[in-house]
């Protein structure tokens, strides 16, 4: 279904400035360059403040650059380009979950009885076709970001994106749904770019990291994730694991502590 | 990967590429967000300015009465005349000072009330339906038994726009006091803060940006209630200048009042703004503020 050797996302040149009146411009992204092939998993890693969202938000199309361009080779222009996938809050409450999972699909004008069987394949992956009907206040916080993954999933995005999708879980659950989307993913085999602060877990899932420096943001390293697929968690316990994680650690820290000077 | 080459096969096989480019706004955007200003500027101004033109032209054109409706031109003429005899003067000086009395009691009481009311849980269990109760009584129907009871003639109508007030302000407070969040209040349990001490800087703060937006609400209500009580109970003030105009049938002198009582509105309530950004600065919530 995909082919790495093609290209699915070129960023050439990136830029984004953020203007306020009466204030100096914020220079979030500077000429920030990637390429990334078709049915890559990327995990872009960076300080707090460096622009990763913003340079996922530009992916999405949910912000414009202010220069350069960012092109993304759509196979099936049927089908949405890109699929987000939010940190939280980002399941609508008044919705049950099968609505939620429905959403995007309803939007497409997917007719109800395809869209309800699509919603249901989906929930039963992520685990939660008993709580169709739940409204998301009765789910936990890793229930809820399944919904979020499920609905992003359901549309068959051909790139999916997500913002720290694990961040407001706790330690021991975001390995557990770091394993699910590992499983998921090595069945589907989509372009997924990943935003997170754990290297850990982007050594985990990713096939490259992209390193961002403090803002403004650029892409201070690119760095290959050499273990094997299919992968699960045990790739954790090689030394080689632990050994890639120190140095990127000691390349991200340099950064970390700059962007806290730099305060704000 | 082999990118040149690659890009090469996806220009053969005209693969549709999403772009995400800068547009117009992004390519110049300091030029775009003062368009945009102005834009927004003009359309501010232009919109009364248009119809007050189009009031005047139907007038000019006999589709409107002027009987009834004046006209934009004669209002101007008929306010500056007010203005010289110092008639517009007198009755403004009059409302001003009702409505400050009755704003300042009605919010220094309200606003404690409801805190308060928040703290105390059979305080509240006691007084909560009653204020919810009281809050739909139309208060202008009060002004009968307040002009029995309360000597003089400015009592009761200073009165009346407290009361409309304190109710805003306490229901409102009380709902903000009840919404503090609970690890606030933990926090400075932990430090073992007094009653008063929570209540002043935590309470208190934390409901304050909620406080702010009553104060705006509660300065149009109060505005109603005074221009309400002046025209019934009173022999000055802009209420009773509108309502005496238009009994005399002097169309022109009662715009030049319902002008004036807007502009009050609009001026109390762009004071209260200037207040509410000195007082509450951590509720500024313009800038950047990246996230990743």
């Amino acid at each position: 279904m995909s082919d790495p050797s093609q290209v699915k996302i070129r960023v050439e040149g990136i830029t984004r400035r953020f203007e306020t009146r009466g204030r100096e411009p914020v220079e979030a992204l500077s000429r920030f360059d990637l390429m990334i092939g078709d049915g890559e998993f990327v995990c872009i890693v960076g300080p707090s403040g460096c622009g990763k969202s913003t340079f996922l938000r530009i992916v999405a199309g949910l912000l414009r650059p202010s220069s350069g361009t960012l092109a993304i080779r759509a196979a099936d222009p049927a089908r949405p380009t890109c699929a987000t996938v939010f940190q939280e809050y980002s399941i609508f409450p008044w919705l049950t979950v099968a609505g939620n999972v429905r959403f995007g699909l309803e939007v497409l004008g997917v007719p109800r009885r395809e869209a309800d069987e699509r919603a249901g394949t989906w929930l039963e992956k992520v685990g939660l076709h008993t709580f169709r009907d739940a409204y998301p206040a009765a789910l936990s916080g890793g229930m809820k970001q399944r919904v979020a993954l499920a609905r992003a999933l359901v549309v068959e995005p051909e790139v999916l994106l997500m913002d720290e999708p694990f961040a407001a879980l706790d330690a021991q659950l975001r390995l557990v749904l770091q394993e699910e989307l590992l499983a998921i993913w090595q069945e589907w085999r989509r372009t997924v770019i990943l935003i997170t602060h754990s290297i850990d877990e982007a050594l985990v899932l990713g096939d490259r990291i992209v390193l961002m420096s403090a803002r403004p943001g650029r892409v201070k390293e690119v760095i290959p994730v050499p273990f094997p697929r299919p992968r699960s968690g045990e790739v954790r316990n090689s030394p080689e694991f632990r050994a890639l994680e120190r140095r990127i650690w000691e390349s991200l820290r340099a950064e970390v502590v700059s962007a806290e000077r730099e305060g704000e | 990967m082999a990118l040149a080459e690659a890009e090469q096969r996806d220009h053969a096989a005209q693969a549709r590429m999403v772009l995400r480019e800068p547009g117009p706004q992004e390519r110049d955007a300091r030029r775009w967000q003062q368009r945009r200003w102005l834009i927004e500027r003009s359309l501010a101004a232009g919109v009364p300015l248009v119809l007050l033109a189009l009031w005047q032209a139907g007038v000019w054109a006999g589709t409107i009465d002027r009987r009834f409706f004046g006209s934009p031109v004669t209002v101007v003429q008929t306010a500056l005349r007010l203005i010289e005899t110092g008639t517009l003067q007198s009755h403004l000086e009059a409302s001003v000072y009702r409505l400050l009395m009755g704003y300042g009691i009605g919010v220094a009481i309200g606003i404690p009330v409801g805190l308060v009311l928040g703290q105390i849980r059979l305080a509240r269990a006691a007084f909560e339906p009653l204020l919810n109760a009281l809050y739909v009584v139309p208060k202008l129907a009060l002004l009968p038994i307040l002009l029995l009871l309360l000597p003089g003639r400015e009592g009761p109508l200073i009165t009346l726009v407290a009361v409309a007030v304190f109710f805003i302000m306490a229901i409102s407070s009380l709902a903000a006091a009840l919404m503090t969040p609970a690890g606030y209040i933990d926090v400075a349990r932990s430090f073992t803060a007094s009653r008063w001490v929570m209540f002043r800087r935590v309470v208190f703060a934390n409901a304050l940006p909620q406080i702010f937006a009553a104060l705006r609400l509660a300065s149009g209500a109060a505005v109603l209630m005074l221009v309400g009580s002046e025209f019934v109970a009173a022999s000055s003030g802009i209420g009773y200048l509108v309502w005496h105009s238009w009994s005399l049938f002097l169309a022109d002198q009662m715009y030049v009042g319902i002008i004036t009582i807007a502009l009050l509105g609009v001026l109390f309530s762009a004071l209260i703004g200037v207040l509410e950004r000195f007082s509450v600065p951590w509720a500024a919530s313009e800038g950047f503020k990246g996230n990743g």
